[in-house]
């Protein structure tokens, strides 16, 4: 059989020519396009590190004194702005519909920020630093991000030890490569100031700025709310609503303009978290869907290439498919070699797309771009199994048709015809 | 042409599977060439109010260099003016600030909204042809005595006041009150550059306000190209002035970095960061590399498809060629009856494209995340962006070249046969 597959194959040369090289080059872009698609999607897999469900942030922003709202107050200006905006907060904490609120520095993910810092602790002479995304938020941004600890400790212990100064850290794939993120626990570090040393107190999951975004370490540090100079970090305010209680809380931060203002200071643009994530993503779940019209429309061309080319060799054939019949081929037997000449078509093609691909992997795939903690192999193997599963349901998919029209032939009326 | 049309006719009757599946091969792959074509053309396409895209060049970003660090960002006003003003082939310059933000605005005591509010000059509306629903643009006056006035979208005006006509009345621009002076019609968030909700004058920035050493602010220019200018020998100007700016600079110890600005259209609508040089040539050879796969794949297919048709038509071919028919005759005729497949697959694959448009381009287009939350339902390009002559002449441009990448070969074989072998049957 599988001889009489291969003449079968030599005899249509000049045409199986053709079609093995639209074949190599539609698996080839096909396996480019999955690499592309592996690596976009790959950290989508990973947690977020963050539950943003129920969550909004909203901006502080101070009236401009060219305004004739603007009220001056003389050398207490800052302070009286600082006093305001605990005062607002205290009123957002106050709202029935609120489960917990905090000033944020950084510490919303959906967004590019990076207040990049390296940890060095304290009489420490290792020259390999933890380096991490430092997010700021008062003690509560716990219960309203809440972050996933690796110790088992709930919302309360971990809000504690922010409280008391400590600071929280995710593993960072690139110093766990070289070091131990846990056995930095307990130990105290500087962090951008040099005066107050923090605790390196607990470790959460990486809170990723975005799902597309790979692990980059994150620091979780405190805003201690009573201390103007901390509160001069905070652009925005994080707030949990209770479960369902989302549209009552806007309803009420639009209408009470005491929770929006006070004096010089105002909060505004309040947005759903789930808002947040939709817009920063839209550009990267676009270039998805981009890969993947890419990667249907090289599937629709070929299933066409195939449907098209198969149709008329069949009909060409029909004369020596009607004299195996009458020599006894059931039509089975005919459907399978059929299908078997388009799967075979396919296997002869995935050797030079191999050879293609294997000098592509190690020309283009593995650069120093490459996710450091995946096997190098992994994408473009698991892309080459999907590049062949796919094409071979594609073939058998153009090639069914006209192997059931094969199987149809009347051998009396082909072989008149003849 | 008639003879054409018969062929064809029998082709379909005869053929039918394998003439359809051409058919609808062209269709496809000129949906997708097209599809590609309107994608990308969205950051250069000239449609109100950016219709001088073409003639346009934009000023922004400074790259400071010191002896422990560096600084990016927007111009200062000064350093706009000292490497953009006055350059040979430039007809216009317009200031604008570097980064729009949204602002809260507000009428009376009505609900607070955020909205992206930008500011630019009196020129800024001579570069773009807003479409004014009452009043006039900004003048020289207004502008350079900063005057406390806005020009809105229509839809900003609708939700405020419930009709367009607003003139003269007053609307608050984060807690400070504006004079309305004019109405324009609202443009796509696509067209990044024109792009607000409510327009106020320029200001050159503050001293308190300027930073990397007073060469950073927050302002951006765009540049009008007399006709026919160079722009690349408006960069070498540019470039000169860097030169210059950094010999001053040198008592400093400070060096500017020249990034090849001024930038146009293409460039300057890519993300992409102030302390780069943006990469201007690879996303154009990404897009020549999209239109050959686009182009060879499906032509390769057709190709075959083709072959096969005339595999049933040797005979026929022996006849006209022991009639006199001539090779270029015959290559010709087999062209011209593809081309009408060609055509009838263009024609389906620019109804796909208009279904597309309409339908679909939205899930296809990034907006790079550059606009506020909301936004991204406004942004759907507007027909006029995706579909003119310019796309349509480009469609025709592709079935051409697809009618002659696949059937040229194929018809060039079959214009060689022996008549006597094809009639005979020893060429099937």
């Amino acid at each position: 059989m599988n001889r009489k597959l291969i003449t079968q194959i030599k005899n249509e040369c000049r045409d199986n020519i053709w079609m093995i090289v639209e074949l190599t080059v539609v698996a080839v872009a096909i396996w480019l396009l999955t690499i592309f698609l592996f690596m976009a999607v790959y950290p989508k897999f990973d947690e977020t590190g963050t539950d943003i469900n129920d969550v909004y942030k909203i901006k502080i922003k101070t009236i401009d004194s060219q305004s004739p709202e603007y009220q001056d107050f003389g050398d207490s200006q800052k302070e009286t702005e600082f006093a305001d905006m605990r005062m607002l907060m205290r009123r957002i904490r106050k709202s029935p519909y609120v489960e917990a609120a905090a000033f944020s520095c950084n510490a919303m993910p959906y967004q590019y920020n990076y207040q990049g810092n390296g940890l060095n602790p304290i009489g420490s002479t290792d020259s390999i630093l933890y380096n991490g995304n430092v997010r700021m938020g008062s003690p509560e941004i716990v219960r309203v991000l809440r972050p996933v600890s690796h110790d088992n400790l709930s919302y309360s212990e971990m809000e504690d030890m922010l409280r008391k100064g400590g600071i929280l850290i995710s593993h960072s794939p690139l110093y766990d490569r070289q070091r131990d993120t846990r056995k930095l626990i307990g130990q105290k570090v500087m962090l951008f100031d040099t005066v107050y040393p923090k605790l390196i107190s607990g470790i959460i999951s990486d809170m990723k700025r975005s799902e597309y975004e790979h692990q980059i370490g994150t620091i979780l540090a405190p805003i201690d709310e009573s201390q103007d100079n901390m509160l001069s970090f905070s652009s925005e305010i994080a707030v949990r609503v209770k479960s369902g209680m989302g549209k009552k809380f806007e309803e009420e931060f639009l209408t009470d303009r005491n929770m929006r203002k006070l004096r010089n200071v105002y909060l505004t643009e309040l947005t759903d978290m789930a808002d947040a994530r939709r817009d920063t993503q839209y550009s990267q779940d676009t270039q998805v869907r981009l890969i993947v019209a890419g990667i249907v429309f090289l599937l629709i061309i070929i299933f066409l290439g195939l449907l098209g080319t198969f149709w008329f060799r069949i009909r060409q054939r029909s004369a020596e498919i009607a004299l195996r019949m009458t020599c006894g081929a059931t039509s089975g037997d005919i459907f399978r070699r059929t299908i078997g000449e388009g799967i075979l078509l396919l296997l002869i093609t995935m050797i030079p797309t191999l050879i293609i691909e294997v000098i592509l992997h190690f020309k283009f795939v593995v650069d120093e771009s490459f996710p450091f903690w995946l096997p190098e192999w992994l994408p473009s193997a698991a892309a080459f199994a999907f590049t062949l599963i796919i094409m071979a349901a594609m073939i058998v998919a153009g090639v069914v048709f006209p192997a059931r029209k094969a199987m149809k032939i009347e051998p009396a009326i082909a072989l008149k015809e003849e | 042409m008639n003879n054409y049309i018969k062929q064809v006719g029998y082709e379909l009757r005869h053929q039918p599977m394998v003439t359809i599946t051409s058919i609808l091969g062209t269709a496809v792959s000129i949906f997708m060439v097209m599809a590609v074509f309107i994608i990308s053309s969205i950051d250069t396409v000239e449609v109100s109010p950016e219709s001088n895209r073409s003639r346009m060049l934009y000023g922004k970003y400074i790259h400071v260099i010191y002896p422990d660090g560096e600084s990016s960002g927007s111009l200062a006003y000064n350093t706009a003016i000292k490497l953009y003003d006055n350059l040979d082939g430039i007809e216009k310059m317009s200031f604008s600030d570097g980064w729009s933000e949204s602002q809260d605005i507000a009428v009376g005591n009505s609900d607070i909204v955020s909205l992206p509010v930008k500011k630019v000059d009196d020129v800024f509306w001579e570069l773009f042809d807003f479409n004014f629903v009452s009043g006039k643009p900004f003048d020289e006056a207004t502008v350079k005595s900063g005057l406390k006035k806005a020009i809105i979208c229509s839809s900003v005006a609708k939700k405020f006041f419930g009709k367009e006509d607003v003139i003269g009345r007053e609307i608050k621009i984060s807690h400070t009150p504006y004079l309305i002076q004019g109405v324009v019609k609202d443009t796509s968030p696509l067209l990044k550059k024109s792009f607000a909700k409510v327009f106020i004058p320029y200001q050159q920035e503050k001293e308190e306000d300027l930073w990397a050493e007073s060469l950073a602010g927050n302002t951006e220019v765009y540049l009008l190209m007399s006709d026919n200018a160079d722009e690349n020998k408006i960069r070498q100007q540019v470039r000169q002035r860097y030169a210059t700016m950094n010999s001053q600079l040198k008592k400093q110890n400070i060096e500017v970095i020249y990034h090849e600005t001024p930038f146009n259209a293409s460039t300057v609508n890519q993300d992409f960061g102030s302390n780069n040089t943006p990469d201007t040539d690879g996303p154009k050879r990404m897009r020549y590399l999209v239109y050959t796969i686009l182009l060879i794949l499906p032509a390769i297919n057709l190709s075959s498809m083709t072959r096969s048709r005339l595999k049933r038509r040797v005979a026929e071919i022996g006849v006209r060629r022991a009639f006199g028919a001539t090779k270029g005759g015959i290559i010709s005729r087999l062209l011209g009856e593809n081309m009408l497949l060609t055509l009838a697959g263009g024609v389906i694959g620019l109804i796909l494209c208009i279904i597309f448009v309409a339908f679909f381009s939205n899930f296809f287009i990034s907006y790079g995340g550059s606009f506020a939350s909301g936004d991204i339902m406004e942004a759907s390009p507007t027909f006029n962006m995706m579909l003119n002559l310019k796309t349509f002449g480009i469609a025709i441009f592709f079935c051409l070249i697809l009618n002659l990448l696949s059937t040229g070969m194929p018809a060039w074989r079959a214009s060689r046969v022996n008549p006597a072998e094809a009639i005979s049957g020893k060429n099937d």
